[in-house]
């Protein structure tokens, strides 16, 4: 038995025996030709959290300072308290006040070597206020509540409940109270077996994933029992939960909590997080365009707690515009996404909000170079909760000084968003949530010559875009097998643009519902029923040239000046309602998903209709494989199938998605994954040669083929978490397979490489730093070989080659990300440097030409930008 | 503004507000470092101040040329034809039938042509056109080259999906261009239009007159009667005027309404060297003269000075334009 000495505290005197001590009494004799075996280092269990002992005030009166129990612990490899009893104790209520206290204490746990380990220690527990080793950091911790209800919606007492590691350490241990409740706290992150044991009745086990900062509140509500002619059977309870249905989708991406706001590069953005993961292009200049798998920006979308996001970034890439810090995680869908989303080929982001705090009322007020934030929020009665944020920009305040003084600034660029979320829950059942959040940007210059070498380009300058969203959200445990949501999203989206006499203005009133029901019909088959609708009256006007093919549109370089303007002023209602319906069927090792969906688009009378299959296996309990295939439709965007500017005759664009892969979890916390995609498209639209009537056509086509190959490093004790994320793909275009001159050429985005290693470690003393490494292939580019002087108007007009013909040099940048964090009791303090391009790499984006395209020089993207911040937190 | 032009300036602002980084500077519209097409002068036979013939009228028609150094000849040729409907893109001549560009007139061409090429336009009868398929308006493409032009391929190239280059000269290193312009005929709603004038020019707040004959050399233009400017100066002010009848009345289209407007003129400044402030200035409603600064450059200047060449070209934006050019001898 091996006995280390006592940590140095000063309020408490530590011994440990530990566990292990077996294996280390008798090392193998070491043979005369060896190096005598490495003895490994054992490192004792350290108090990361203490909690004070509950006492009645008399009793603290007539302690002596120096009153101490002994205690005798089990310290389990995740750092909790398994075992407590007393060795030598004061008097009962001492021992059960320190026994009491001890359960809530959080140690980092013993180790040898690195790998934690068990240990039992002697604790000498004080009344006097303990103090913590300043020396390891404190994880993140997370909470599990419940209770647990008889299927009459009584509360059931004295069950026992555990909560158990992956690695079937018995984590804590309670009992619940009169009103069924439990509680476990400060529970390190990770997924964990909840067992529920009731007497005269089979143990109850449900898999729960604890999320760091996070609190997961649950209801196991025991089934009805059986009917009388089963009476005499073994009554067999069930239970469900307020969890995440199991997954539909073959490949769901996820990136949660605290590591969405922590990864080098993207400033503390946790939308640019998914940038990192794979199947997602590069966007240029930082642009917030989401490009997935080969497809356009415009084929992809980003929900909001289930619901469309009219705006995602301020000034179209700059920050996003709901505050990080209100965000549960992002789940992102590459391809092969449940029927729950349509109306895109492309993929989708789906975008969780986390609750407000219910412990107590938090503050936080972040300042940047760039924008100044704060959230405030906490409980206002037991079930009801709320936070409020709001965020400006600042960089008006510098503006006025940069910009040239015969450019009158009119307004100078300011941007800010706005979010209000509160959350209810009436009864263990239900939660309602309203969610009020805006955002509004702002630019305007005057100028009164032209500028450049575009004399059209001359007169005001501006744009403004704002939306203001209104969302309800009610979740409903309807009874133990089903689940409800409704979500009824309204509000208005504001977006104007001008350039002189051309422009762009338009109002979009918004108003997006979704309802749906969750239904666990039996053991093996869970069924998805729902329905989304999408109405939105539209205003606009706009007055410019003819709009060409969003994508595939060459180098689109040419002058404003001499181009026939058009005008439109339109005032119509967009209906698109879509329904759905997905079976989930388990019949393990085997998992299928078929799912269906069918869509209107009222803009063009055209109904769809969309089959989709997956299917999972487990081969181990570690590797699984999946496999998938589905059909996928989207209308064509708004200007194209508009009768003035447009074709409203024009058909929905399809894909289709196929997918293979496997998944691998070879080591705890760590994952890597392989997939295969192909995606053939057909009905895109593309532009009537000359841009005459009616502008725009079906026909054009499209194939996407590549591979992903994704790893992720995330262990249990936090210290560390890595993406590495490798995607190979091509994606072509023809754009006029009747032509037969026509051949295939490159999507705008292709990207043939795209690796991104992403790696933070946290270090002692609340340090973090992290480095994001991106090789991407440059994007391809349209030669311009010549120009033609159009002598009406002075300017040249460019010819283009060959679409997409030519390519950037490849792209390489390094992003890091430092932070510090001091951490008192009730108030946290950060400090953050997010460099973006540490070595200034120049990444050639474009280019740029000279008045008649004879000169042209590279244009880059960004360069070293060094971000630093401020954050306070109550 | 002192020492940046607007373009440079707001690349410059693009760098810092957009974050995006930038290469080097490329040369702004306004440096005439080379033999370069300036505007389409258009001029009536028997009405010279119209720029829109009617049928069985003559249209002379001058290519205006603007020159770094001393007049160099050039070579040119030119067609006019009907346009095929486009809304984006370079401007062609539809197709007939058979495949070919429906022309009208022949091909117009010369070589070695020293100061601005020339030639004239009969425009067919009204049956003539009526047979043709023009409605209002006839696309002239043309090219012009400082040694041979090459032949039509250049423009036939345009719609070679394959071509790496579209130069319609002999020599690939040849500063040549492809033009374009549109004849607006005196038919149907056609309204007719007058080329603007330019009143007066001063510079620096003098008059600015034309160049004396008998001094367009490169150098040594010290005591010879130009207006003198110092390399290194302050920029210089610029002040255009048109004549009060420059800006013409038409009717146009305004919400769905023929309602009557006036012409906005548009100034292209060139200079040879130094930095004009703007390249494009205008004459509208709410400005009556063009006031742009000419920046001198600082360095390099010879010890019998330079002779800086300007060109000043008013456009109606409905065909019409005129053209006058002078010259500031620039000292060291």
């Amino acid at each position: 038995m091996l006995t280390l000495r006592p940590l140095p505290l000063a309020t408490l005197a530590l011994s440990l025996t530990c566990c292990a001590a077996v294996a280390l009494a008798a090392p193998a004799p070491a043979r005369a030709d060896l190096p005598p075996p490495v003895q490994p280092v054992i490192t004792p269990p350290r108090v990361l959290r203490t909690a004070q002992a509950e006492l009645p005030a008399e009793l603290i009166a007539e302690l002596a300072a120096d009153a101490v129990v002994l205690l005798e612990l089990i310290v389990g490899v995740d750092g909790a308290v398994t075992e407590a009893h007393v060795l030598e104790g004061l008097s009962p209520e001492l021992d059960a006040a320190a026994l009491a206290a001890i359960q809530r204490f959080v140690f980092d746990p013993a180790r040898r070597d690195l790998e934690p380990m068990a240990a039992r220690i002697r604790y000498a527990f004080s009344f006097a206020l303990p103090q913590v080793d300043a020396g390891p950091q404190l994880p993140p911790l997370g909470t599990i509540t419940g209770v647990i209800r008889s299927h009459e919606d009584a509360p059931v007492a004295s069950a026992q409940v555990l909560i158990v590691s992956r690695d079937e350490a018995v984590v804590r241990r309670v009992t619940t109270a009169a009103d069924g409740r439990f509680e476990f706290e400060m529970l390190p992150p990770g997924t964990y077996d909840v067992r529920v044991t009731i007497p005269d009745a089979d143990p109850l086990v449900y898999e729960e994933e604890v999320l760091a900062n996070e609190a997961t509140d649950l209801v196991y509500r025991l089934p009805a029992p059986p009917p009388p002619e089963e009476e005499e059977e073994e009554i067999v309870f069930g239970a469900e939960a307020v969890v995440d249905p199991p997954p539909r989708e073959i490949t769901r991406r996820s990136i949660r909590g605290e590591q969405l706001r922590t990864i080098p590069g993207t400033a503390g953005d946790a939308l640019r997080a998914v940038e990192i993961l794979p199947g997602v292009a590069r966007p240029p200049f930082g642009a917030g365009a989401l490009i997935v798998r080969g497809s356009a920006p415009g084929d992809s979308e980003v929900f909001f707690e289930g619901v469309s996001v009219p705006l995602l970034y301020h000034f179209g890439g700059l920050k996003s515009v709901i505050n990080s810090r209100l965000l549960e995680g992002i789940d992102f869908y590459p391809g092969n996404f449940s029927s729950r989303y349509g109306r895109r080929t492309g993929g989708i982001l789906e975008v969780s909000l986390r609750d407000p705090a219910t412990d107590r009322f938090h503050g936080l007020i972040e300042a940047s170079a760039i924008d100044l934030s704060f959230i405030a929020e906490g409980p206002i009665t037991e079930n009801f909760s709320i936070a409020v944020a709001a965020r400006r920009s600042l960089i008006d305040l510098v503006f006025d000084a940069v910009v040239p003084e015969d450019i009158g600034v009119v307004a100078a660029p300011v941007y800010y968003d706005y979010q209000l979320f509160t959350s209810w829950r009436p009864n263990p059942r239900d939660r309602l949530r309203l969610l009020f959040y805006g955002s509004s940007d702002r630019f305007a210059l005057n100028i009164e010559d032209s500028f450049g070498d575009d004399p059209a380009a001359r007169g005001t300058a501006s744009l403004t875009s704002r939306f203001f969203n209104q969302q309800l959200i009610w979740d409903r445990q309807v009874d133990s097998r089903t689940e409800q949501e409704l979500a009824v999203t309204f509000g208005p989206i504001q977006a104007r643009f001008s350039l002189g006499q051309l422009g762009f203005r338009g109002t979009f009133r918004q108003i997006y519902s979704r309802y749906e029901r969750r239904m666990q019909i039996n053991e093996h088959v869970r069924v998805l029923v729902g329905s989304d609708v999408f109405i939105t009256p539209v205003k606009l006007t706009y007055n410019g040239p003819q709009l060409g093919q969003s994508e595939g549109g060459g180098s689109d370089s040419a002058p404003l000046a001499g181009r026939e303007t058009v005008n439109v002023a339109l005032d119509t209602v967009v209906v698109r309602p879509g329904f759905y319906l997905e079976t989930n069927i388990d019949a393990d090792p085997m998992r299928f998903v078929l799912g269906t969906r069918v869509d209107y688009f009222g803009e063009i009378n055209q109904w769809v209709f969309n089959p989709r299959l997956s299917v999972m296996a487990s081969a181990t309990d570690t590797l699984r494989f999946k496999a998938a295939a589905g059909m996928y439709s989207q209308p064509p965007e708004f200007n194209e199938s508009n009768s003035s500017i447009g074709n409203n005759n024009l058909e929905p664009i399809h894909s289709a998605h196929f997918g293979a892969g496997v998944d691998w979890d070879f080591h705890p916390g760590m994952t890597v994954g392989l997939e295969g995609f192909y995606k053939p498209l057909w009905n895109r639209v593309v532009a009537i040669e000359g841009g005459v009537e009616p502008y725009f056509e079906n026909g054009g086509r499209g194939r996407i083929y590549g591979m992903e190959l994704s790893a992720r490093i995330n262990p249990d004790d936090g210290a560390y978490v890595g993406y590495l994320s490798y995607t190979l793909s091509r994606s072509e275009r023809l754009d006029h397979p009747n032509d037969p001159d026509a051949q295939w050429r490159l999507f705008d985005f292709d990207q043939t490489h795209i690796l991104t290693l992403s790696f933070t470690y946290n270090l002692p003393r609340n340090w973090s730093l992290g480095g994001t490494v991106r090789i991407v292939s440059g994007n391809p580019s349209t030669p311009i070989i010549g120009s033609v002087y159009d002598a009406l108007n002075d300017v040249y007009i460019p010819i283009d080659g060959r679409t997409n013909s030519q390519r950037n040099p490849l792209f390489h940048r390094l992003d890091v990300r430092v932070e510090k964090k001091w951490i008192w009791d009730s108030f946290q303090l950060a400090f953050f440097l997010d460099i973006q391009n540490a070595y200034n790499q120049a990444n050639q984006e474009g280019l740029i030409y000279n008045f008649n395209y004879r000169q042209s020089t590279q244009i880059n993207g960004l360069p070293i930008i060094p971000a630093i911040g401020i954050r306070g937190e109550l | 503004m002192r020492h940046a032009t607007i373009k440079r300036a707001l690349s410059s602002l693009a760098c810092v507000g957009l974050l995006v980084g930038c290469g080097e500077q490329l040369d702004p519209a306004s440096l005439l470092n080379q033999t370069r097409p300036v505007g389409v002068l258009f001029s009536v036979e028997g009405d010279p101040t119209s720029t829109r013939p009617a049928a069985d009228e003559t249209l002379n028609v001058t290519l205006l040329m603007a020159h770094a150094a001393e007049e160099l000849p050039v070579s040119y040729f030119a067609i006019f034809c009907v346009p095929a409907p486009s809304t984006v893109g370079v401007p062609f001549c539809d197709f007939d039938a058979d495949g070919d560009p429906i022309l009208v007139g022949g091909i117009h061409a010369g070589n070695d042509i020293v100061g601005d090429p020339a030639f004239t336009l009969d425009i067919p009868s009204e049956a003539e056109l009526d047979a043709l398929g023009v409605e209002s308006s006839l696309l002239m493409l043309g090219a012009f080259c400082q040694g041979r032009i090459a032949s039509v391929t250049g423009i036939a190239n345009l719609f070679d999906a394959d071509a790496t280059s579209v130069n319609p000269c002999s020599d690939p290193e040849d500063d040549g261009a492809i033009l374009s312009t549109t004849v607006t005929l005196l038919r149907g709603d056609a309204q007719r239009n007058s080329n603007p004038a330019i009143a007066s020019l001063t510079l620096a707040g003098a008059d600015w007159d034309s160049v004396p004959s008998g001094t367009d050399t490169a150098t040594g233009c010290m005591g010879q009667g130009l207006p003198e400017a110092r390399q290194g100066d302050d920029p210089i002010t610029v002040i255009l005027r048109a004549t009060g009848s420059s800006r013409e009345t038409y009717d146009a289209l305004v919400d769905d309404v023929l309602t009557p407007v006036r012409e906005s003129l548009q100034v292209t400044s060139l200079a040879t060297a130094g930095e004009m402030q703007r390249t494009f200035t205008f004459i509208d409603d709410e400005r009556d003269v063009v006031d742009v600064e000419w920046l001198p450059p600082t360095e390099g200047t010879p010890l019998d000075g330079e002779r800086v060449r300007f060109e000043f070209v008013m456009r109606d934006g409905r065909g019409g334009l005129a053209r006058v050019r002078r010259q500031v001898c620039l000292l060291p």
